[in-house]
């Protein structure tokens, strides 16, 4: 038994480092396109080829081979293959950007680099931010920050041609010429374009902008503007419209994620693409700091087979920087409650094709902010609180550190169309609990958590043809967690054992949180692999089958006998889940590319083999139950989006979507939490409308409505004051709107506002006497919440080439009630309005240096994401940045 | 929508001066008799308690959503014009004193503060009360008028196994100078189960508030008692509902007596219940599934047993093969009980102590037979029937054995209790 779970998992721990492969990210190359050439210049081919297909050629024209003249017929040939051909002799690279493609000359032998420092402003010397600005020939590009500065590090000496383009500028280019180990500086002026919005080049577009342009509902966030802030991933999200992100307490407190009514387990979080809940306690949105994060991608409703799983309500993907870019960004940040946040990131090239990358960061807080509580008052000479109090105390046990690091090399060969990544990451975490779901009398003081975790990770891509690349994702690891809850001491809120001042006064069960005491130490092994195969079909259709498979088991140890079953340890047998999802997903262009059709198709089965903990007669038995489990569901998605023009798109997506009960719902927690073989999975059906324009640099709008219809509910039912179980309860039916605005102003003033309301409510209840609640809101749940952030920029401050940038941010949430409330209104139910007001400004010296110090809830109003659960008063943050 | 966006600006105009305000408001006269009706709502950690006071005897349809609701609510006595229940703002610990003010809304008028959560309890006079606490195995002495402690009865000298692991105290009677209760014990990771296959009573002298001693009859299961049912006979009997009975320890549901001027369980009176329709102990293998139990008057007391099968259960007894196919499989016996509980199957019965018979009463529709309960109101015995489409309160008239609607529950949720406050 035993030799066959070793080998298993090192079948697992193999498996995830086979170089199968894949994921297309230039699918424009592997186009199939007929075309024919007469006696043309290379020029003139590439011409007919951007007016067939659309797409916009960038290489420097010194490299073009002028006597060369293309006669050829293709034939549904890939777009690659007719360019590289058109092209001619020496090695090229290829790369599209949006409807870009640039064409790279390959050289042969080492270059020596120079980097370019430019200042980019318009005809009234105001500068011109977030503008593109390219080297023409290579893959060399960046957007010039809030005060039109810019920086391209490693240019390839010699003569260039810099590309700009920006909306509200005409496009330029302009000459330079790069010096070896040399910074060349430049200044560039643009006009201000005269050209109607339809006359205006159509320029490529950031990744960022690109996924959130796909045929599903997606804000994606590029985090390159707000990585000198001290906010980490979960701030920035709760920024976004449609979510919110709620958290029990301070640093690495739990979190509750909701995305459009949906919430808890309906969310997935997604590192890379691996589900959070195979990484380990390390990872967690709110321990996550910004500047090591490339991307965010929020999924609202369908989510695409590469990354999503078995997610109800949309999932949110966090995804560092894997580009293989050289790049080391240090930064350290300090403030309230004695937090402490570092972090390191060091990418550096090896050749051609190999680079090596390593994140570090490490948190800690006391999280000993100042809150107002009721507190037993106890004597020495009474065995009972002799009354209670209302005081203002600081948590003191509360703190939390965690560690996350992990080590990644890549690799990337364009001709023999190989790229993968190979990473190990390592986890640690180490937290105290102050109280449980709700603030009560009783603290808890001595409640402890540990984690470790430790996994290798592999994601390997390769193209087997120009129409087929096979992709493989997966994790191999192994988490430790360790429970501490055991105690006789009983605390008061101001941190004092209370048998110390009454030695009469205990905690009875000996268990501050689980109801009964535990030492354990619970194991999981984790293995996910996911697994990709994109064909092009004729027809501009592509094909995509992807199968994700999980194990998961959870395999520890007790101390305490008390939990034991027929005198064994029931962790020593463990628990077992294995999840099974396969998608096969068929999309199509239609309307020369301006339609794009996308469909789904998606399988569930799950496995599950644990103890029954709920058996009465576990002290007479003689062995353990065990209880197998085995179920499959269906589910699929559809989704479009109709470019209406280069600026307006419409998109919509409906599904039906399926969430696999977790180990905990289904096997309970050996604790108050107990088993429900019975569970059934989650389903909702999601449907998104969304109209995108992009009217201009001052406005940027984005309008969406949605629904979700959910059913079979998992939440947790008391059963009596002692244990509670998950089970599936009523329908729930919701619809709302989202509206997001941003733009800039003056060139200084970036704005965002955006602003979600939805109805959430009950459409089905499974007693008679619950009927009147059909048509009532669910509650616990916000529906109307508003954020507005404001940037302003002034240049060269104090020193040129130095920038200072203020920002506000605010944040608005409607009242509501955390269970129905009556006709008689009980304020006590209600979590009231609230206003979130942070404040801060950036200082950044020459584009590497950044000190950052920022204010949250600047007018220390008593903030709640639940009840009696009051979030930190005005506290603190600074931060200092180096990256280069 | 554009009312709430209006609402969002002119509210962001006053960003910088925006305070919370609470109610403080201190009614300054309570209401000092009247009716309270609880219903419960939704599950998990949303459900909702809404309680209503009424004047009179209510009637009619009763929307119940018309009072205040709160995150938990349950009267462990009533007395003069309050009701003692566990803490009403939703923290575990602590005992809250629920008053009604003039306009009838029912606020925390006074608060005994506990260090683990209370939920059974018995109030002998204006000036001494008695509850739990799952953080003690003392019990808590207190003035219920003033909600200030008193002090505790030391229970460390009391009878418990070795095997027991916890204890919480439960079934709260007092009969003159003497307190009789249960204990619930915690075995080893026994889930929501009672682990022992006795019913087991402490007695406690409240002239001294000293532990007295244990009785206990083998083959009975956890002696309830929910809320404030009457237990004490005219003579000073005492009638105790060990109602849960449990195939894995061949339990059965029963009444248990202490007999006038004893302090232990009689050993010779074990009134099983017998499933009034086919005349055996239990339902096809299955234990009968019995609700409160009440004393009224005369040596007759009232509860509420499951007759029959559901037909959902007896669709998954099929569905099995067997009832022993169940009864093997602790996991399929959790279905069937929650099938049991959550299928109405139940019928009021009248019970004669005596004579040691049941008599189903005729009228109201099948019952959830573990939601439904009877109260006595005034020497009227009243039937909280829900289950079903049925959610309603009936007067039964023992003479002449018929019942009456009193009201009906449209909305609110589940009755949960029915009680008179004050004379």
């Amino acid at each position: 038994m035993r030799r066959t779970t070793i080998l298993f998992h090192l079948f697992m721990l193999l498996g995830i480092v086979t170089p199968q492969v894949i994921l297309a990210q230039s699918a424009i190359l592997d186009e199939r396109i007929t075309i024919t050439f007469s006696n043309e210049t290379v020029k003139e081919a590439l011409t007919k080829i951007s007016d067939q297909t659309g797409y916009v050629f960038s290489y420097a024209s010194s490299d073009v081979n002028k006597t060369r003249r293309v006669n050829q017929k293709f034939v549904n040939a890939p777009l690659k293959e007719v360019i590289r051909f058109v092209w001619g002799e020496g090695k090229v690279k290829l790369f599209s950007l949006g409807s870009t493609i640039e064409i790279l000359v390959v050289e042969t032998q080492e270059k020596s680099f120079g980097d370019l420092r430019g200042y980019l402003t318009d005809d009234n010397n105001e500068p011109v931010p977030f503008a593109m600005v390219a080297i023409k020939g290579t893959r060399k590009g960046v957007i010039t920050d809030e005060s039109g500065k810019f920086q391209i590090k490693g240019i390839p000496e010699g003569s260039h041609v810099i590309a700009i383009s920006s909306l509200g500028y005409g496009a330029k280019e302009q000459g330079i010429n790069i010096k070896s180990n040399e910074i060349t500086t430049v200044d560039i002026k643009v006009l201000v374009s005269v050209q109607s919005l339809e006359e205006v080049v159509v320029e490529g577009k950031s990744f960022t902008q690109e996924m959130a342009e796909k045929p599903i509902a997606i804000s994606t966030i590029n985090t390159s503007m707000l990585q000198g802030q001290t906010q980490d991933v979960a701030k920035v999200l709760d920024k976004v419209e449609g979510v919110r992100i709620r958290q029990s307490g301070g640093l690495g407190s739990a979190i509750n994620i909701s995305i459009n009514g949906l919430t808890g387990n309906a969310i997935r979080f997604y590192y890379n693409g691996i589900p959070s809940e195979f990484l380990g306690g390390g990872f967690q949105l709110n321990t996550l700091p910004i500047s090591n994060v490339d991307r965010i991608e929020v999924y609202k409703g369908v989510m695409p087979a590469n990354i999503g799983t078995d997610a109800l309500g949309g999932g949110i993907n966090v995804a560092t920087n894997t580009d293989g870019i050289k790049k080391v960004d240090l930064s350290y940040q300090f403030g309230s409650f004695n937090t402490h946040r570092a972090a390191a990131s060091i990418t550096r090239p090896m050749g051609d094709s190999w680079f090596i990358n390593v994140n570090v960061n490490y948190n800690y807080s006391d999280n000993d902010y100042k809150m107002e509580v009721e507190n037993n008052i106890y004597d020495a000479s009474f065995p009972l609180p002799t009354g209670k109090e209302t005081i203002t105390v600081r948590r003191f046990h509360d703190a939390f550190s965690a560690f996350l690091g992990n080590m990644l090399l890549g690799y990337s060969n364009e001709d023999k169309g190989l790229s993968f990544r190979i990473g190990a990451y390592i986890t640690a975490s180490d937290r105290d609990l102050q109280h449980g779901v709700r603030v009560s009398f009783v603290p808890i003081g001595e409640f402890r958590s540990k984690s470790q975790d430790s996994y290798l990770k592999a994601d390997v891509e390769k193209k087997i043809s120009d129409n087929w690349i096979l992709s493989y994702s997966g994790i191999g690891g192994y988490s430790r967690a360790q429970i501490r809850d055991s105690t006789r001491n009983l605390y008061d809120w101001y941190g004092r054992i209370v048998s110390e001042i009454n030695p009469s006064i205990d905690r009875n069960n000996g268990a501050e949180l689980l109801g009964r005491p535990s030492i354990s130490d619970i194991n999981s092994y984790n293995a996910v692999q996911r697994f990709g195969s994109t064909f092009d079909l004729p027809y501009n259709i592509s094909l995509s089958l992807h199968h994700f498979f999980a194990y998961q088991k959870r395999q520890g140890s007790e101390e305490l006998e008390i939990n034991y079953i027929a005198g064994e340890d029931p962790l020593e047998e463990g628990f077992r889940i294995t999840r099974n999802i396969t998608s096969l997903e068929l999309k199509k262009l239609f309307f020369a590319k301006k339609l794009e059709v996308l469909s789904t198709v998606k399988s569930y089965r799950y496995s599950t083999e644990g103890v029954n903990t709920l058996v009465r007669d576990r002290n007479t038995r003689t062995d353990l139950p065990i209880v197998t489990n085995n179920e499959l569901e269906w589910g699929f998605n559809l989704a479009a989006k109709w470019n209406v023009t280069e600026k307006l798109f419409l998109r919509t997506s409906f599904e039906d979507a399926v969430r696999i009960p977790t180990q905990n719902e289904i096997f309970g927690n050996l604790g108050p939490i107990i088993p429900n073989f019975s569970i059934r999975p989650e389903r909702s059906r999601n449907l998104n409308l969304d109209l995108n324009a992009d009217i201009s640099s001052f406005l940027k709008a984005n309008f969406s409505y949605f629904i979700r219809s959910q059913r079979d509910l998992i939440v947790l039912q008391p059963i009596d004051v002692e244990t509670a179980r998950f089970i599936n309860r009523n329908k729930v039916y919701s619809s709302g709107v989202e509206i997001s605005l941003r733009g800039t102003l003056a060139k200084k003033i970036n704005y965002t506002w955006n602003t979600t309301y939805f109805n959430i409510e009950i459409s089905e209840v499974s007693q008679q006497q619950d009927e009147f609640l059909i048509g009532s809101p669910v509650p616990n749940i916000p529906t109307f919440f508003s954020n507005l952030g404001l940037t302003y920029l002034f240049e060269d401050a104090f020193k040129k080439e130095n920038n200072l940038q203020f920002n506000i941010d605010v944040q608005f949430v409607d009242e509501f009630s955390f269970i129905q409330d009556g006709n008689i209104r009980n304020d006590a139910n209600w979590i009231p309005v609230q206003f979130a007001v942070d404040a801060g400004f950036t200082y950044k010296i020459k584009d590497n240096l950044s000190f950052n110090f920022q204010a949250n809830n600047v007018f220390d109003t008593a903030l709640f994401d639940f009840v009696s659960v009051p979030k930190p008063g005005r506290n603190f943050a600074a931060k200092v940045r180096y990256n280069f | 929508m554009i009312k709430n966006v209006l609402r969002f600006l002119s509210i962001s105009m006053l960003l910088g001066f925006v305070s919370c305000s609470d109610d403080n408001t201190t009614p300054v006269s309570e209401k000092q008799t009247g009716y309270v009706i609880h219903t419960t709502a939704g599950i998990g950690a949303e459900q909702s308690h809404f309680v209503q006071f009424f004047d009179e005897m209510p009637s009619g349809s009763i929307d119940n959503t018309r009072g205040i609701s709160f995150p938990r609510f349950f009267a462990i006595d009533v007395y003069d014009n309050y009701v003692i229940s566990g803490n009403i703002s939703g923290a575990v610990e602590g005992v809250s004193q629920v008053k009604f003010d003039v306009d009838g809304k029912a606020f925390e008028s006074a608060f005994l503060p506990t260090t683990g959560t209370s939920a059974s309890g018995a109030i002998k006079d204006a000036e001494t009360a008695y509850v739990n606490d799952f953080n003690s195995e003392d019990i808590i002495i207190y003035n219920p008028t003033t909600m200030q402690s008193k002090g505790i009865i030391d229970m460390s000298v009391a009878f418990r196994s070795p095997s027991w692991t916890g204890l919480s105290w439960q079934a709260f009677v007092i009969r003159d100078n003497d307190l009789f209760f249960t204990v619930r014990p915690g075995i080893e990771g026994s889930g929501s189960f009672y682990a022992t296959d006795s019913a087991i009573v402490y007695h406690i002298d409240l002239i001294t508030e000293t532990y007295q001693g244990v009785s206990a009859i083998d083959k009975n299961g956890l002696i309830s008692r929910t809320y404030n049912e009457t237990w004490v006979d005219e003579q000073g009997n005492i009638y105790l509902g060990s109602l849960f009975g449990d195939p894995g320890r061949n339990t059965e549901p029963s009444i248990l007596k202490i007999p006038a001027g004893s302090t232990s369980l009689d050993p010779n009176y074990d009134f099983k219940f017998v499933n009034p329709v086919t005349g055996t102990l239990s339902s096809v293998n299955l234990p009968i599934f019995v609700g409160n139990f009440v004393y009224h008057q005369n040596g007759k007391g009232y509860s509420v047993v499951s007759t029959s099968l559901p037909q959902a259960l007896l669709d998954f007894i099929a569905e099995k093969g067997s009832v022993d196919a169940i009864l093997n499989d602790p996991v399929l016996v959790t279905e069937a009980f929650a099938l049991l509980s959550n299928n109405p199957n139940g019928q009021f019965v009248e019970i004669d102590l005596e004579a040691q018979n049941t008599t189903i009463i005729d009228g109201p529709p099948l019952v959830d037979a573990n939601n439904s309960f009877v109260k006595v109101i005034d020497g009227s015995v009243y039937l909280m029937a829900t289950g079903g489409h049925t959610n309603a309160v009936y007067e039964y008239d023992p003479a002449t054995r018929t019942i009456t609607e009193v009201f009906n529950i449209t909305s609110g949720g589940r009755i949960a209790d029915f009680y008179k406050i004050g004379d």
